[in-house]
């Protein structure tokens, strides 16, 4: 179980990492873009787009590493105020909860992959770039999403039964 | 089945959710995805569908990038010399360096888009200082945490740009649009310190006197940060660049002049990056997720039967804007000001727009009265962030320090609704 933990970390701090550099890239591809039209008035006309693809895999890429920063957010008046062990219990369903709801998404995500493969899909733009790089980054974040919180399910559990109450503070 | 089970299955489900501690992403999404399977008719595979189509987008691309321009300054440091700058200047109003929190907050929210990241930042920066000096801790703590909604309330403003692409309404209207009501909220929020400080002056020491020779280095000090505000509203507002534009121009200047004050690293620039993407991500996954939730409302007639009921109101223009503040204010207590933006466009927007008001108008509204959910406990991130950057005070001392913040709030989303053109002047005379 540990080794499997650590592996899920690994393996979303990795996504996490990746998703950060998107960013000074992504800042990077759309200003010289801006200065390629301003200072050499010629527009490269691929900065937007990759820009947007960018988008969307640090926000699916890195969806696990926000979710080990406690980044997404939640409301924890109410279970707060509960007794711990209640207030732990209750913790291992909502994970639970979520962690069925990503599953759910890592499933049809795929098929949005697969289908995206099979039409050999492509962007509307001169570019007609294939769209399965962009497509796939929807499943591997769903996927690494869905290992960590089976880990953080798991870990709660074995606090639990060690006396030890789940996190309960305030994202 | 009928409109009013699904309705309750949908919101009751909700809120029961949201109440026992889901995530705000997840909770939105699971009903999304009941109301989808049970109610629509359809798969799952709406979500991916919606999550590219809705995320796949150059507008956008603008909230990393400002966020990332406001975590260089923050995580190099050199937003302290913006602040002593602006301290020389503004510190000699009563209130002191409380007065200057507040105003340089409104510089700084010209280059960060992100209240959250605005607070933390000042809180670090500010707070050990007004300490040392003897201020009241329950007035400083309030005006730092009341300081990072400017961020949201001065362009440019992640908030507005993901209300612009969800409304399709345009992003460079919208920040032209909170410009008049950012600055008017600023002169409030500073006049709150003043009349706070002539009340009980033991509040505050006096503040101490800057030479003249002080304020014109100070001058000096400011001029880049000034530039770099006036570059990247700009050229937003002239059309020579789009927002996104401008936010990558904004991150490649925070770098640039992180390194000519000599404190860029590696280290700073990843943090930053890593920011960017905690608070990018978790946008995402609440917005793909409203948006299908919307969608699902949408489809089984929901929205258009909660906007006829709301237009049917025997209230008055005023009287059911005053019931929709009252929702905001009371539901931004318990839901970050983001995710409540998401889950209620669906609803708010068809009855703003029926009593006669733009979404641009919304927009700039949402921003005075829904960020006041940020400074609200029990929920109010901006107090939790705070505290977590001044951890020997308490949630509660915060709250209460930020308590008298909320009139100035408030007044500023009463003035919207009496004299819309405060936000409408301005997007008008430029476009």
């Amino acid at each position: 179980m540990k080794r499997l933990g650590r592996i899920v970390d690994s393996l979303s701090n990795l996504a996490g990492y990746f998703s950060g550099w998107l960013v000074p890239t992504m800042a990077l591809l759309v200003f010289i873009e801006v200065i390629s039209r301003y200072v050499f008035r010629r527009a490269l006309l691929v900065g937007d787009e990759f820009a947007a693809y960018m988008l969307v895999a640090l926000c699916f890429l890195g969806a696990a590493y926000t979710w080990r920063e406690k980044g997404h957010v939640r409301i924890t008046a109410l279970v707060s105020r509960l007794p711990t062990k209640v207030a732990s219990w209750l913790r291992v369903v909502t994970l639970t909860f979520v962690f069925l709801f990503v599953v759910g998404l890592c499933q049809a995500s795929y098929g949005f992959m697969a289908m995206s493969f099979k039409l050999h899909m492509a962007s509307p733009s001169w570019l007609r770039f294939p769209l399965q790089g962009p497509h796939m980054t929807l499943p591997i974040g769903f996927a690494i999403l869905a290992l960590l919180l089976m880990v953080e399910i798991a870990r709660t559990v074995i606090n639990i039964r060690a006396g030890k109450g789940a996190e309960e503070a305030p994202r | 089945m009928s409109l009013e089970l699904m309705s309750l299955i949908l919101i009751g489900g909700l809120a029961i959710l949201l109440a026992i501690g889901v995530e705000v992403f997840a909770a939105v999404g699971i009903m999304g995805a009941i109301g989808l399977v049970l109610f629509v008719g359809q798969t799952l595979g709406q979500f991916p569908y919606t999550a590219f189509e809705f995320m796949n987008s150059f507008v956008l691309t603008a909230i990393p990038l400002f966020i990332f321009m406001g975590a260089i300054f923050s995580e190099t440091g050199i937003v302290r010399s913006l602040f002593n700058a602006a301290d020389k200047w503004i510190s000699a109003l009563p209130g002191g360096i409380v007065s200057s929190v507040i105003g340089v907050n409104a510089l700084f929210g010209a280059m960060c888009g992100s209240a959250l990241a605005a607070t933390a930042t000042f809180g670090k920066i500010t707070y050990p200082e007004m300490e040392r000096m003897g201020y009241e801790p329950k007035l400083a703590l309030g005006a730092i945490a009341v300081g990072g909604i400017l961020s949201a309330a001065i362009p440019p403003s992640c908030i507005l740009i993901v209300y612009g692409a969800w409304a399709e309404a345009s992003v460079p209207r919208l920040f032209a649009g909170v410009l008049i009501p950012g600055i008017m909220l600023t002169i409030l929020l500073m006049l709150t310190v003043i009349v706070q400080v002539k009340l009980n002056p033991s509040l505050a020491p006096r503040p101490p006197k800057s030479t003249w020779g002080e304020k014109l280095i100070a001058i000096r000090d400011l001029l880049p940060w000034l530039g770099i505000i006036a570059l990247v509203l700009g050229v937003i507002f002239t059309g020579l660049m789009t927002p996104t534009e401008a936010a990558s121009l904004g991150a490649v200047v925070s770098v640039v002049l992180a390194a000519a004050y000599r404190r860029m690293s590696l280290t700073a620039l990843k943090k930053s990056a890593w920011t960017s993407v905690r608070i990018t991500s978790m946008c995402a996954f609440v917005i793909f997720t409203a948006k299908v939730l919307g969608a699902v409302f949408q489809h089984i007639g929901l929205t258009d039967l909660f906007s006829a009921f709301m237009l049917g109101l025997p209230f008055g223009k005023y009287g059911i804007l005053a019931v929709i503040a009252l929702m905001y204010f009371i539901a931004g207590m318990f839901i970050e000001e983001w995710s409540l933006l998401l889950i209620t466009i669906p609803f708010i927007l068809p009855v703003v727009t029926g009593l006669g008001y733009s979404s641009i108008w919304f927009g700039v509204w949402y921003v005075m009265i829904g960020e006041a959910g940020l400074i609200t406990p029990p929920f109010g991130l901006n107090l939790f962030v705070l505290q977590s950057a001044v951890p020997k005070h308490d949630v509660i001392t915060i709250a209460l320090g930020a308590a008298p913040f909320l009139i100035p709030l408030l007044i500023m989303a009463a003035l919207l609704i009496v004299f819309p053109d405060l936000a409408l002047w301005l997007p008008h005379l430029l476009y």
